[in-house]
């Protein structure tokens, strides 16, 4: 078997031009799959970390029953200490931070329009979601560590009270005992308006603030965490419901935002399935070059056969040709592949006309390379057993008479 | 050129497997291809419909002013008698027009009072601008004019209530004027789903003389939604409608008013193109490798022939032609292949349900003619280019060396 | 000589008479003042006819005519008269629950939340709903008006609806003149005037109270009451559900 092995080798690279024409064939093909597949995982990650990192976190904790409570939310509240975010950090967790959400008027002396904030700790916010750094309207920075009493508002809140950036507001709310306070605060700058409803309300404000104003020092409504890896965002909540007990409920944002879980589902099938006909379409190629292998040889498998070689070695030689062809051509399809997506995976700037520009990191691992190269290779195979055969069942006095 | 066409096809035949080979790979290609864009397209019209016959009519009017105050207030309202009505309707291909009246209340059911998002529609109208609005009903019968005091609410309010099909519940509001005032309907409807594109869950639908007498506004509305009978010339008719209705009052299509279909029709088309690139590139290997396959082949061949006289350029143009003919044939069996399918499913319908949606589409695929041709001669030209290098390799044997190499 | 002492003597104890006389009619102490506002203000029980007028930030007014009795413990029912839309229609409050009844469906029904009872209208008489003498703690401050007296009322426990009030009243009749609402944070939220005291049956009492939002100046409300009746026999099954509509 391994004299077979060294023939079929030295048959493989003995004729340059025939092997490069079917390695190349396995090559390209092992190439663009590698490719398209870390283009996919690229966009797709890029559609999770839209949701998940620019406002939401992989994963979020509440008091039980915060979500739909109807009234008096700020009473299902969560404490703000290190004790209990040290609970959190069950394996897969990176990072924790905290926030309010709470509603309110905002007054700007004369009149006053309804408003709805979320209350963010500027230290940790950005480590949960980085993307959030970036959600403040051109010309605005985003809040940070010393934003006392400063506000990030919808442009059309603003405008509703006739302010500008640097305008004094006075946010007005119930605090978490039903009293009534109300403290200043200074425009900052606005929101990007994405949705015109939304802008006419949202704000941004740090949490201290909002601690003070809603008489809620050490105490916070949510826990956002940022996890190694988003899509195993289940097995981290798992564990969490497991430390927390019945008293916290935990969400994973595919629970939160089950438009973009299922809108990821759907484009994942698509690819697969292109991927799939990508797969036959490299292999009818193949079966191409394969077929070559034998037509060309017809002379030499009529003296193999005429001097003795069984049929079943004949095939056999024809099939290690094609593992061996099938290796070579699919590790280095392979690393072209691969490099090609190092090289684009420091960001393609996408323009996708109608949405917002976006940047894509292609990626790939190592499984679906392994695998794609295992495909690529028992694809060879598969395409070379008929030509194989066919060649083994060759009569030698034809074969020989052939040109 | 006919005699080249005519080698270049007895060329083509003689490796019939090789050159069927190829072929199926073009042929599949297509065939993919047409069926995927026939698919897409069926999908972006039943989106793009179901918002237009389902939710917002084909344009509607405005007084001016409502739309940039975002939706809220009723004192933006507009006439909604027959008069104003009739105007609308006497419009060169407007079908028809319903006032409706959307606007934020409160409903009652079991000592408990949540805030809903409410719409209120004339019963007689509604169904001809919107014929899809009751699509997703499921349970209980929609707003009829038989039924004044009928509402259909969606299953998520009716179970924050604690409400069931058939019970009485009361809506509770505030007219232009601020004070309050309620009505009663019966919940004779419910609604499963709202589709995963919808922010609020908790929503009803009246009938449009309960929400006039509640909010105090009789023969008024907020809104009047308009049919067409032709979707693609909708722009004409709403500045046609606009002249009709005056300056006092806005006109918008149905682009304006759900701009987001049209960004997620742009987006998938995208996506598409992308995956379509792919599929040339893998099309343009497996051509050029077949060509050089078939160069190889041939090498004593070529050479005689540029021995007996034959130009480099005929070599040149003999193999393009060889790669076009076989791009030609897979491109017109795959069109064939891709088009028969579309048109079976075309015809039939498919049901698709989208992961996340309860609902099932209806789709039916279809394709235009100007994309047909447009792929077709992209098919071609891809084929030929593929097959350049090869055949530039080929033109350049030198025929001596050629003539010296074993077949 | 000795009548010189006599009349000194008389001069000095007439003198020590009016001293004492003036101590008697002092300052009342800070709980006392507060009691007496309460009792002005906030009796266990009334029933009251009442003109509220609501401004509005659109520059709109809205006017309300109705009747009010108050329960002991933080109850109160409205009859509405006017506007006409409004015309039949209660409302009852108790604690934190709040229901309106309708009379074209001849029922009762529970609200959402107070912003919603009509349209915010009455949002600025929830400083009428403060109870001083159980959640505020009075001492005396400086006034600056020989006239006035100043009460500093600080909240008792962080429930109160407001973390500090200023009450100014009038030294003769003890008749509330002006109120600012504090916030826990300084800031003043809202500020009620009182003028036009009436006598109601014999319970003097400002008639006429202007209830601002000092965040948003143009929300204001003036409220007229037109007769009341102090500490009435109220039947509690005035403040049940089932007697609306009655």
């Amino acid at each position: 078997m391994s004299r077979l092995f060294k023939i079929a080798l030295r048959n493989v690279f003995r004729n340059k031009g025939r092997s490069a024409l079917s390695v190349s064939a396995i090559l390209f093909g092992v190439a663009v799959l590698v490719f398209l597949q870390g283009f996919t995982n690229g966009f797709l990650k890029s559609m999770v970390d839209d949701t998940v990192l620019a406002k939401m976190g992989a994963v979020q904790v509440h008091r039980h029953g915060y979500l739909d409570a109807e009234k008096d939310p700020l009473k299902l509240d969560l404490p703000d200490d290190p004790a209990f975010a040290s609970r959190l950090r069950v394996p897969g967790v990176i990072s924790i931070t905290r926030r309010i959400a709470f509603e309110g008027m905002l007054n700007n002396g004369t009149v006053s329009s309804m408003f709805v904030a979320t209350s963010i700790d500027p230290r940790s916010e950005y480590q949960v979601c980085p993307q959030r750094r970036q959600d403040v309207a051109p010309g605005a920075r985003p809040l940070d560590d010393k934003s006392g009493g400063e506000a990030l508002l919808g442009r059309q809140l603003v405008e509703s009270l006739d302010a500008k950036p640097g305008s004094t507001l006075s946010m007005l709310t119930a605090t978490q005992r039903g009293a009534q306070n109300a403290l200043d605060v200074t425009v900052r700058g606005m929101l990007p308006s994405r949705f015109v409803m939304e802008s006419k309300r949202v704000a941004t404000v740090p949490l201290a603030f909002a601690q003070d104003l809603l008489r809620m020092d050490g105490r916070v409504t949510e826990y956002a965490l940022r996890i190694e890896d988003p899509d195993r965002a289940d097995e981290v909540a798992k564990r969490l419901r497991a430390t927390l007990g019945a008293d916290y409920d935990v969400d994973t944002w595919r629970d939160l935002a089950p438009g973009v879980r299922d809108r990821i589902v759907r484009l994942k099938w698509v690819l697969i399935t292109i991927s799939l006909i990508l797969f036959m379409l490299v292999v009818t190629g193949i079966i191409n070059t394969m077929l070559m292998n034998v037509s060309e040889r017809v002379r030499e498998i009529g003296t193999m056969l005429a001097v003795g070689t069984r049929r079943r070695q004949v095939l056999l030689l024809f099939l290690l040709e094609a593992l061996a062809l099938g290796i070579i051509g699919a590790a280095l399809g392979a690393t072209v592949g691969f490099l090609l997506v190092r090289w684009m995976g420091s960001g393609v700037h996408f323009s996708a006309p109608g949405g917002d520009p976006m940047v894509i990191y292609p990626y790939i691992n190592v499984a679906f390379i392994s695998g794609v190269i295992g495909a690529a290779v028992a694809g060879t195979i598969l395409a070379a057993l008929w030509p194989a055969w066919k060649a083994s069942r060759m009569r030698p006095v034809e074969a020989l008479r052939a040109n | 050129m006919l005699p080249l066409i005519r080698i270049a096809l007895r060329n083509v035949l003689r490796n019939r497997r090789r050159s069927l080979i190829t072929l199926f790979a073009v042929f599949l290609s297509l065939a993919v291809m047409v069926f995927i864009r026939g698919f897409l397209n069926g999908m972006q019209a039943t989106i793009r419909e179901g918002v237009i016959y389902g939710q917002v009519g084909a344009l509607q009017v405005h007084k001016k002013g409502y739309l940039a105050a975002m939706q809220g207030g009723l004192d933006l309202d507009l006439p909604a008698d027959e008069a104003f009505l009739g105007k609308i309707r006497a419009v060169p291909h407007v079908r028809d027009a319903t006032a409706r009246i959307p606007f934020g209340g409160m409903v009652n059911a079991n000592d408990q009072t949540v805030f809903a998002l409410l719409q209120a529609f004339d019963p007689a109208h509604e169904t001809n601008v919107c014929p899809r609005r009751w699509e997703r009903l499921d349970g209980g019968r929609p707003l009829e004019p038989s039924r004044p005091a009928g509402a259909v609410f969606t299953r998520a309010l009716l179970h924050r209530l604690g409400a069931k099909e058939g019970e009485v519940v009361a809506l509770l509001g505030n007219d232009r004027d601020g004070v309050m005032n309620a009505a009663e309907v019966r919940a004779d409807g419910a609604v499963g789903d709202v589709g995963v594109f919808a922010a609020e869950k908790k929503i009803g639908y009246l009938p449009l003389g309960v929400a006039q007498e509640l909010l105090r506004m009789p023969g008024r509305a907020t809104e009047i939604a308009v049919a067409v009978d032709d979707l693609a010339r909708v722009n004409e008719t709403v500045a046609a409608v606009q002249r009709a209705v005056g300056p006092e009052y806005e006109v918008s299509s149905w682009h304006d008013i759900a701009s987001w279909v049209d960004e997620v029709i742009k987006g998938q088309d995208f996506v598409l193109g992308f995956i379509f690139a792919t599929f040339f590139v893998i099309a343009v290997i497996g051509i050029v490798n077949t060509m050089l396959m078939s160069v190889r082949e041939r090498t004593r061949e070529i050479g005689t022939m540029m021995s007996v006289g034959v130009r480099r350029r005929q070599v040149l143009a003999l193999f393009l032609v060889e790669a076009s003919l076989i791009g030609l044939a897979g491109a017109v069996l795959g069109t064939i292949a891709g088009g028969a399918f579309v048109w079976w499913y075309g015809t039939h319908g498919v049901h698709i349900t989208p992961p996340g949606e309860k609902t099932p589409f209806l789709v039916y695929p279809f394709i235009t003619p100007p994309w047909v041709v447009a792929v077709f001669i992209a098919s071609i030209a891809v084929a030929a280019l593929a097959a350049l290098l090869p055949a530039w390799m080929a033109s350049r044997l030198r025929p001596v060396e050629a003539l010296a190499a074993t077949g | 000589m000795r009548s010189r002492v006599i009349l000194n003597s008389a001069v000095f104890f007439v003198g020590l008479a009016a001293i004492a006389q003036s101590a008697l009619a002092s300052d009342p102490t800070p709980d006392q003042l507060l009691a007496e506002y309460d009792h002005t203000m906030s009796p266990k029980t009334f029933d009251a006819l009442i003109v509220m007028v609501a401004h509005r930030q659109d520059d709109t007014t809205r006017t309300y005519k109705f009747r009010a009795m108050k329960g002991p413990e933080d109850k109160i029912r409205l009859w509405f008269f006017e506007p006409a839309s409004a015309k039949g229609q209660e409302m009852l409050r108790v604690g934190e629950n709040m229901w309106v009844y309708m009379p074209n469906l001849k029922r009762a029904l529970r609200i959402a939340s107070r912003d919603s009872f009509q349209g915010g209208d009455f949002n600025n008489a929830d400083a009428l709903r403060v109870n001083y003498v159980a959640d505020y703690t009075p001492k005396y401050g400086d006034s600056g008006d020989p006239a006035l007296y100043l009460l500093e009322l600080t909240a008792k426990t962080k429930d109160a609806a407001y973390d500090k009030i200023k009450l100014w009243m009038h030294k003769g009749d003890l008749m509330p003149v002006k109120a600012e609402y504090y916030a826990a944070s300084g800031k003043m939220i809202r500020s009620m005037q009182y003028a036009d005291v009436k006598d109601f049956h014999g319970h003097k009492r400002p008639s006429h109270l202007v209830m601002r939002n000092e965040l948003a100046v143009k929300r204001f409300s003036e409220m007229n009451t037109l007769d009341m009746k102090l500490n009435v026999d109220v039947p509690p099954q005035k403040f049940v559900l089932d007697d609306m509509g009655r």
